[in-house]
């Protein structure tokens, strides 16, 4: 009945992926957004086909919202025999269903424990690995220099003293301090993340994550205080929440506003012209007393548990894990390589990106919706949106987050 | 017996009947007849009966499930609708549906107003007819995009036309309302489509005889020709109705529920449910709620008609 309900509900669109795989065909589903991330993940196939003749590929590029949506479907009934995912508690979702294969054993034998150190935690559930990391991406402040110039900005803030001071001299020179798409609630996310982690430290962080800490904690109201200043000094793009991300940068295309807090996969998306003027920095440190901790967001592939060619599966999956491919793949995504043994990267703001993770003494968060899970997240998120639009009701936000967190996480 | 009382339908056609000559002519025919209804009706019934009655008869089993899609469900009885009565959002749903009833229903009268107007023989007319229907051809998405554009508070026409940024998709005050006048637009000129039909099958010899009585503008209106639009009038309602019930393709394009769900309504909480978080069974329940809320409204009106009808 299950199995018949999901064949119905996903066979147009799975027609390519479910075909009858014979042995010695790797079927392998990407996500992408974007000719080239699809490109690059094409090349990333032929060359493993090189390098493995006797193996035929079978790639389904699926566009990422949609891949979403119908992951679940493959994952119970047919499965693909390799797929892109992310790391944490998305990762976490499937493993603790049975859904995902154990590659603890990859982990030892192709000695990943120590290329991949830093992204072990993200990849393990329970003690055991389910995922190969690829990529990375840094989060930071997104500037104009030429506006910043203008505006008489001497340097790239490091306090929270000097954002602020730079805060106020762009609003003298007419210009909004951040822009910020919160029609799309993650990137108030990353504000909410930022601010938590450098006013309370990531293991506060990672605990109010987990649903441990109640919402209703001081702690949690100091960050949306401290956010609510942000807000009432108008250092906000108005009406943030009619924008999404899109909507969101041609303020700082055209000069309206003057930073952005935002992953560095958006770093290739900005005009050819404006490139050269973008600059990017570290979130600046506001309590020096609490070690810095980023967000640094993995991307993984993982073999479902149903898979049906899981030899070849495990062979892709340690060509994947090879540094040089890694770099490759952080190339194309306009991220960085998981692969520690990875080149550093050569481009400017993924360098910057690369030097901001590698130094942070905090640890490394997965970002918002990724450490908790998808529900309390967009409780979260919707919360915070709710803030944004009237900052007067933090009490009422927080007191709603501690009644869904009570119910989600079975806490009374 | 049987043989005295005039069967039409015979429930099935029994092997002794068709060898049994002695039967009256007449018979034999009509049964012949109705087995060949019956292959014609098959396909359309087995069609109705897999992607229609099936799904309708699954979604209200699995609304007793807990399921996340991928485990085995887990039986809960009614829980799905207790915490469904209990969920904020639902009545934000509820409410938003209600809303999306009372305003949608503006399109017909408006749409009978633009049929009127178009249904005249001037120059031109046709050109101006076809700038009148063509946001009926336009996909929800594109409608959705060019009124995100339209409403944006900095850059958009609106904001141009009031000197000032309404944020009207980002607030929850303004959403619901700036989402269903989006949606009025190709409703309208679909409702507009119905009466010009309607008007061309209006029988001139009546027109031309309430003239010669004296009747015109609105005596002519309410009394000639809106009662011969009465069951295009009943189409406009009906479609309009069902429309705004299943209002999904703009909320999802303009505001995606949001923010904070002050926007979504039942079709898209159900959506959000079983997409996001994989709640298949509670999912259902929205589903079969907001089926029930059709249903009920559908048999109210068809007995309407038949009622007026007999």
């Amino acid at each position: 009945m299950k199995k018949l309900f999901c064949t119905s509900l996903l066979a147009a669109l799975l027609v390519s992926a479910l075909g009858s795989a014979a042995a010695g065909t790797l079927a392998v589903n990407i996500a992408y957004k974007g000719a080239s991330q699809r490109a690059v993940w094409q090349s990333t196939l032929d060359e493993f086909k090189k390098a493995n003749p006797d193996v035929d590929i079978k790639a389904a590029f699926v566009e990422e919202e949609a891949y979403k949506v119908q992951l679940p479907g493959w994952l119970s009934t047919q499965a693909p025999d390799v797929i892109n995912w992310h790391n944490g508690e998305r990762m976490a979702f499937y493993a603790s269903r049975g859904l995902l294969e154990d590659l603890s054993e990859d982990w030892k034998k192709n000695k990943w424990d120590e290329v991949y150190a830093s992204t072990k935690d993200a990849s393990s559930y329970k003690g055991k690995q389910y995922a190969l990391p690829t990529v990375y991406y840094s989060w930071g402040l997104f500037y104009r220099k030429d506006v910043f110039k203008t505006a008489g900005i001497a340097a790239e803030p490091k306090t929270w003293e000097e954002l602020l001071d730079a805060c106020n001299k762009l609003k003298a020179a007419g210009v909004t301090p951040f822009a910020v798409g919160g029609r799309d609630s993650w990137t108030l996310a990353g504000w909410f993340d930022y601010l938590d982690l450098r006013l309370n430290g990531n293991v506060f962080h990672q605990q109010l994550m987990a649903g441990e800490i109640p919402y209703t904690d001081a702690r949690v109201k100091k960050v949306y205080t401290a956010w609510k200043t942000l807000i009432d000094n108008k250092y906000f793009i108005d009406n943030s929440l009619s924008y999404d991300l899109d909507g969101a940068q041609p303020f700082l295309f055209q000069g309206k506003a003057a930073m952005m807090l935002m992953g560095t996969f958006i770093a290739k998306g900005f005009p050819p012209k404006l490139a050269a003027n973008m600059g990017y920095f570290q979130f600046p440190i506001i309590d020096a007393k609490i070690p810095t901790a980023e967000d640094g967001p993995a991307e993984s592939i993982h073999i479902p548990s149903k898979a049906r060619n899981k030899v070849d599966a495990h062979r892709f999956l340690a060509f994947v894990g090879t540094p040089a491919i890694s770099a490759k793949l952080a190339e194309g995504l306009g991220s960085l390589p998981a692969n520690s043994k990875s080149p550093e990267p050569t481009e400017s703001i993924s360098r910057i990106g690369f030097q901001i993770l590698s130094n942070t003494k905090g640890g490394i968060a997965q970002f918002y919706d990724r450490d908790m899970t998808k529900e309390m997240a967009d409780e979260g998120m919707k919360g915070m949106q709710k803030f944004i639009s009237d900052p007067g009701k933090i009490d009422e936000v927080l007191n709603e987050l501690e009644q869904s967190r009570k119910r989600i996480y079975k806490k009374s | 017996m049987p043989a005295q009382t005039p069967v039409i339908t015979p429930a099935r056609p029994q092997p002794s009947d068709l060898a049994a000559a002695s039967k009256p002519r007449r018979r034999s025919t009509a049964s012949r007849r109705n087995r060949a209804a019956i292959w014609f009706l098959a396909p359309a019934c087995l069609m109705t009966a897999v992607y229609v009655l099936y799904p309708i008869f699954y979604t209200i089993y699995l609304s007793f499930f807990n399921w996340d899609g991928m485990m085995k469900p887990e039986f809960i009885g009614l829980a799905n609708y207790v915490e469904m009565l209990h969920a904020p959002t639902f009545h934000v749903a509820l409410k938003n549906n209600l809303t999306w009833l009372l305003l949608f229903l503006l399109a017909p009268p408006a749409g009978l107003i633009a049929a009127l107007y178009l249904n005249q023989k001037v120059r031109g007319i046709r050109l101006i007819k076809t700038l009148f229907f063509a946001p009926f051809v336009l996909s929800g998405v594109v409608v959705g995009l060019i009124f995100s554009w339209f409403y944006d508070p900095t850059f958009g026409l609106l904001t141009l036309l009031l000197g000032h940024g309404v944020p009207v998709l980002g607030d929850p005050r303004y959403v619901t309302f700036g989402i269903i006048f989006a949606a009025l637009w190709p409703q309208t000129a679909y409702c507009m489509i119905l009466f010009l039909t309607g008007l061309t099958s209006i029988n001139a010899d009546q027109v031309e005889a309430a003239r010669m009585e004296g009747a015109k503008g609105w005596s002519m209106l309410r009394y000639v020709i809106l009662p011969q639009l009465r069951s295009t009038t009943f189409m406009a309602f009906v479609v309009t109705i069902i429309g705004a019930l299943r209002s999904f393709d703009l909320i999802s394009v303009m505001s995606s529920g949001g923010p904070f769900e002050s926007s979504t309504v039942l079709a898209y909480y159900t959506y959000d449910q079983a997409i996001k978080y994989y709640r298949q069974g509670y999912s259902a329940a929205i589903a079969v709620t907001l089926f029930a809320i059709m249903l009920i409204y559908i048999v109210y009106q068809l007995r309407r008609l038949l009622r007026d009808e007999r």
